[in-house]
């Protein structure tokens, strides 16, 4: 019998499910074999069985409560922990609120004016009605900050109605160049300026910045660009052309590139205006 | 006689009676928590997996299937927190993530060098000329444990505290039996290595007794 044996390399590595009885009959012969010829393999089993006992002994630890008792408990802590916002989405509060609530009821504004602009092309009129659906929808809680004056959530649509056809017929009035190829130029310049300081601002939400003068800047600063672009058009058209120029923003940053609408991250419950997806 | 793990969980999908699930938490969460305690050496973590665990198992019994046993399904579920855990520790300290990918390179030998296992050892162990008593004993063996490379520790704290085959050990973990079977293998070997100046062949050494 040797201490060590050529061997011993192919089946050191098999001991322990020797050990642990998990070898196929072939393999546990050859093992078997192997061992009484080898003292060093034989003492490995014995360490390996020694081992074995030892950590079997270790002592059994329990929780310190009964887990079992406290599951009802654990189970509804742990639903209302899933029922609050995930990590990602942060309640609006103060500014925020403020500064969300004035974009969105100056996107309701300029997409009234829009729609009327878009209204002499058939085609445009069709697409700016869906449009003018998904843009409800995502400015749904500003709007009603604009006309909480009103009191009167439920004539909201009622309210923008009224003020389209109003404007609608101002236009008409006026005879405005509506759809010269200089205003179309124009508000495209307004579309990337005004669309560039609505994605600074989305930008800066989303990393937490503070955003407590951002909303009065925002009011002012986008109209004042809207002016600056279009001194072009006759005046008593720079407002509703500003307006369309900001319509055609909000198509943008609503838009697929295919045309569809999409999820632009603002969220509401039915109190109004809740979260922005960061 | 005691019904088995599945007619419990039968009973519990038909009737919704809550007392049947609570009676597999209270006949498993003992062994989750001490499976848990040996892999992660943290009481707290170790309470936290466990709680986790019967969340997860309340929330996906009637998702069970009755292909494997209900004990490997739940420590499936609990070995799953274990590694969460150690790769959110693994990440905060900077340490390289070991894979827990079946088809990891990792060299298995190579997991753990002496020198470096016993430093990781907390409270250095004793001179082996030093008398043991069996608690400081069990304390040797706990840490040596825990020197292991996670995955080596996993399998030996099933197959040798928790009493799973090699088989249920591959479904639990999600590797192949050959995997365990290398895993165990190297997890002892190295433990043997580590504990050798206080065992002889019936266990640690016998000046203690």
């Amino acid at each position: 019998m040797s201490s060590k044996n050529s061997q011993c390399e192919k089946f050191v590595p098999m001991l322990d499910a020797f050990v642990d009885n998990e070898l196929e009959g072939s393999e546990k012969e050859q093992v078997v074999l192997h061992l009484a010829d080898c003292d060093d393999c034989t003492r490995q089993v014995k360490e390996i069985e020694a081992l074995k006992v030892s950590l079997s002994s270790l002592p059994r630890r329990q929780m310190n409560f009964d887990l079992a008792d406290n599951f009802d408990e654990v189970l509804s802590r742990s639903s209302s922990a899933q029922s609050e916002p995930p990590g990602n989405v942060v309640p609006l509060r103060g500014t925020r609120k403020w500064l969300v609530a004035a974009t969105a009821a100056a996107a309701v504004v300029i997409a009234i004016a829009g729609s009327i602009v878009l209204k002499g092309d058939p085609q445009q009129v069709a697409h700016s009605n869906v449009d003018d659906q998904s843009r409800v929808v995502a400015v749904k809680s500003g709007s009603e900050s604009v006309h909480k004056g009103s009191n009167n959530s439920g004539s909201q649509s009622g309210v923008n109605t009224q003020r389209s056809e109003d404007l609608e017929q101002k236009l008409q009035q006026e005879k405005i160049a509506a759809h010269t190829p200089q205003s179309i130029t124009n508000s495209s310049a307004v579309n990337k300026t005004a669309g560039a300081h609505f994605s600074e601002e989305t930008e800066r939400l989303a990393h937490g910045e503070s955003t407590t003068a951002l909303a009065p800047d925002r009011e002012t600063k986008a109209p004042l660009v809207a002016q600056e672009n279009t001194k072009t058009v006759v005046p008593a058209s720079q407002a509703i052309q500003s307006n369309r120029a900001a319509s055609s923003e909000l198509l943008a940053l609503y838009e697929d590139d295919d045309g569809i609408s999409s999820d632009i991250g603002v969220s509401t419950d039915e109190d109004g205006l809740y979260a922005i997806k960061l | 006689m005691d019904l088995t793990d599945e007619a419990i969980v039968e009973e519990f999908r038909q009737t919704g009676d809550s007392t049947k699930f609570k009676s597999l938490v209270r006949r498993y969460q003992n062994r989750v928590y001490n499976a848990a305690l040996r892999i992660l050496g943290n009481q707290d973590e170790a309470e936290e997996v466990t709680q986790d665990t019967f969340l997860k198992v309340h929330q996906g019994i009637t998702g069970f299937r009755k292909e494997a046993s209900f004990a490997s399904w739940i420590f499936r579920i609990a070995h799953n927190l274990c590694v969460d855990v150690v790769r959110t520790k693994q990440r905060r300290a900077g340490v390289k993530v070991v894979s827990f990918d079946p088809q990891s390179t990792q060299n298995e030998e190579d997991s753990l060098d002496p020198a470096v296992s016993l430093s990781q050892i907390a409270d250095p162990l004793p001179s082996p000329a030093q008398r043991v008593d069996l608690e400081e004993q069990q304390l040797f063996i706990e840490k040596t444990l825990l020197a292991l490379p996670e995955n080596q520790r996993t399998v030996v704290v099933l197959h040798d505290i928790e009493g799973f085959q090699y088989q249920e050990i591959a479904d639990i973990v999600g590797t192949s039996v050959g995997t365990v079977r290398s895993r165990l293998h190297y997890g002892r070997l190295k433990m043997r290595e580590l504990l050798a100046p206080y065992f002889d062949n019936q266990g640690v050494q016998a000046a203690s007794r």
